[in-house]
């Protein structure tokens, strides 16, 4: 439990630091050097020119020099460093992943808490509008909609409407349901609690009650929806950026460099490093979550209300 | 009328199929009932999916005919009461029930003087080899995997299976056609790289599509088999002579029912799969036609792929319920 979580931390400072790290130029093209193979020879390159003077480009230039990390990791079709834009990848992968999975729990949290906490006809009509709503293949509907908002925008370019906020609407919008059905279950047993009982007696309104006591304690079930909610956020935004219905370029994320990395695949040219850079990422961090999960959801055990 | 064919299979349908399961239920013979319940909400569920996907259709601003160089005001007049985009809303959608129920999607607005049942019927083929494939690698690796890691519980093999199956449960399956392509496809050329010209081209699209899930049944198995050999039966079993290799086929039987009741998910989940796993082998099926149709615009083609996916999914879901009582007498009438 604790070394997951260590593990885990550990992967969210780096995201972090990347951008003080002495990476390449993610978007720089080298349409020369396109294709080249992953290499150990020169390990530090001459810093092209700093483009701005922000506090991180002074951080890095202080901490490592006017140098960059050569690209070890081979150059992709346009010839940019798989290395870093792997790196810068995975800033976007997982700022949507964590802040898709945010706006899921608060949705099922709100749901599940006030279905279990009211009882009667709101809870029946919520839980079965979330057994419907679980019920269909909502991918469909998701890969349909998406797809619908891009055209949209590219025959209205002025529009306000942001692809990248889109994608993590809609993936919040279909992956809150085992959320609201793990809280539900918990407010049902805490709904019974002698404190809820005793904060009645003292005349405290429901919607005090519930805020104050019911969904802080059920704060411990609702994280581990949480940690179950996130690498399946991963996985779908990976999925519909790889289906080219995700991420927009400039923005890179494993899912469109999975993409790049198939388009490049032939037999003439194996460039196996464009996909493999990607691939490794992303199976690192989801087995890294399913196991933080796993570990959350066995030490919260007895606390469990239903099994996701 | 003309909406008789709408009338009769989503309302007279599941009316007629929820009386019957009434009249079984007073007859005692739940399990029937319970079919015949399950059955009458299978038109629900496509009347509701196809409802919300019209509203997500014509909620989104702009319409198939927006170019970049508009049309000619008559030119557009004439395509629009040529696809009947003319009409109210409503109407529209009473129209389209309409053809949904005699499978008629309308023509297609991109694949012109095609009818969006015609490139189903085309692309269906291929995509149902694919999921049967997929399926069929899924039982076949995950069975097995399950009982040969139950049978050795806690040795190397037990956990050297365990160990792959945690890698490829986390692996998406576009990774894993990456992983099966490099080795086969491209270094050592025995398997084509893509298409679906013979049977062999299907082995690898099929496993990279089945293989997570068949992760999932090992997982599933092993712990039922485990689960059985706990009980008592093995050890009357194994006093009356009986050897190894039957108590495992007996343990199996039992491991079948949450494969059973796992069915449904995995075929969704399949469907769903089969999406990126036709793309990258360049499967002539349905997944390409719905990603191309969400992008085109292609209205009738990508309304009429949600409904088929979702009917589809709601149908092996349905399918499953139905086998279980197979394998599990005691979910009868649940």
């Amino acid at each position: 439990m604790k070394r997951s979580l260590y593990l885990c931390a550990l992967l969210l400072l780096g995201t972090l630091s990347i951008p003080l790290l002495p990476l390449a130029d993610p978007a720089a093209v080298h349409p020369e050097l396109a294709l080249a193979a992953p290499t150990l020879a020169p390990w530090w390159l001459p810093r092209s020119e700093p483009n701005s003077s922000q506090w991180n480009e002074r951080a890095r230039e202080a901490l490592f020099g006017p140098r960059e990390l050569a690209p070890l990791w081979g150059r992709d079709a346009l010839g940019r460093c798989v290395l870093s834009r792997t790196l810068y990848g995975a800033r976007a992968s997982l700022l949507v992943a964590v802040v898709a999975s945010l706006a899921a729990l608060i949705i099922g949290v709100s749901v599940g808490a006030s279905a279990g906490f009211f009882g009667g006809r709101l809870d029946s009509l919520l839980m079965r509008s979330t057994d419907i709503f679980g019920a269909l293949p909502l991918i469909f509907m998701v890969i349909f909609a998406v797809g619908l908002l891009r055209t949209y925008r590219t025959a209205h370019p002025e529009t306000v409407l942001n692809p990248n906020l889109a994608l993590l609407g809609i993936t919040a919008a279909v992956s809150w349901i085992p959320a609201a059905r793990i809280v539900r279950a918990d407010v049902l047993r805490l709904r019974q609690a002698t404190f809820v009982e005793a904060a009645r007696c003292m005349g405290t309104r429901d919607s005090s009650i519930l805020r104050l006591h019911v969904i802080p304690n059920s704060m411990p079930v609702a994280l581990t929806a949480w940690t179950l909610t996130v690498p399946r956020v991963l996985m779908l935004e990976s999925f519909l950026s790889f289906l080219g219905l995700g991420m927009e370029a400039p923005d890179v994320s494993w899912g469109v460099l999975l993409r790049q990395g198939h388009e490049a695949l032939t037999a003439v040219h194996l460039s196996w490093w464009l996909i493999l850079a990607p691939a490794l990422a992303l199976t690192v961090t989801l087995l890294l979550l399913n196991h933080l999960g796993e570990q959350v959801r066995i030490h919260l055990a007895p606390r469990r209300g239903e099994a996701p | 009328m003309t909406f008789l064919p709408a009338l009769l299979t989503f309302v007279g349908l599941p009316l007629l199929l929820f009386a019957l399961s009434r009249g079984r239920e007073r007859k005692g013979s739940l399990r029937a009932a319970s079919r015949l319940k399950r059955a009458a909400w299978l038109p629900l569920i496509v009347l509701a999916v196809h409802g919300l996907a019209f509203l997500v259709v014509h909620a989104v601003p702009g319409g198939p005919f927006d170019a970049e160089r508009p049309l000619a005001p008559a030119t557009r007049a004439a395509l629009e009461a040529r696809f009947g985009l003319n009409e109210s809303l409503p109407m529209q959608w009473c129209r389209a029930i309409n053809g949904v129920a005699q499978l008629d999607f309308g023509p297609s607005l991109a694949h012109r003087d095609h009818a969006v049942s015609d490139v189903i019927l085309e692309g269906l083929p291929a995509s149902l080899l694919l999921g049967v494939g997929a399926l069929f690698w899924m039982l076949a690796l995950g069975l097995s995997a399950g009982v040969i890691a139950a049978a050795h519980a806690g040795g190397h093999t037990d956990r050297w299976i365990n160990l792959a199956v945690a890698l490829v449960q986390a692996l998406p399956s576009f990774v894993l056609a990456a992983l099966l392509l490099i080795p086969f496809a491209l270094w050592w050329q025995i398997l084509p790289v893509a298409g679906l010209d013979s049977l062999s081209a299907l082995i690898l699209p099929s496993l990279a599509l089945g293989l997570p899930f068949a992760a999932q049944v090992a997982r599933l198995v092993r712990t039922a088999v485990l689960d059985a050999l706990s009980q008592e039966w093995p050890r009357t079993w194994r006093a009356a002579g009986l050897d190894e290799c039957a108590i495992l086929i007996g343990a199996m039987r039992l491991a079948l029912v949450p494969v059973t009741a796992f069915l449904g998910q995995a075929a969704a989940g399949i469907l769903t799969g089969s999406l990126v796993i036709e793309q990258i082998f360049a499967i002539p099926g349905l997944g390409a036609h719905f990603i191309e149709s969400a992008l085109n615009r292609d209205f009738t083609l990508a309304l009429g792929l949600v409904t088929l996916y979702t009917t589809l999914a709601a149908l092996c879901n349905w399918a499953a319920d139905l086998l279980l009582p197979i394998f599990d007498p005691r979910t009868e009438g649940a």
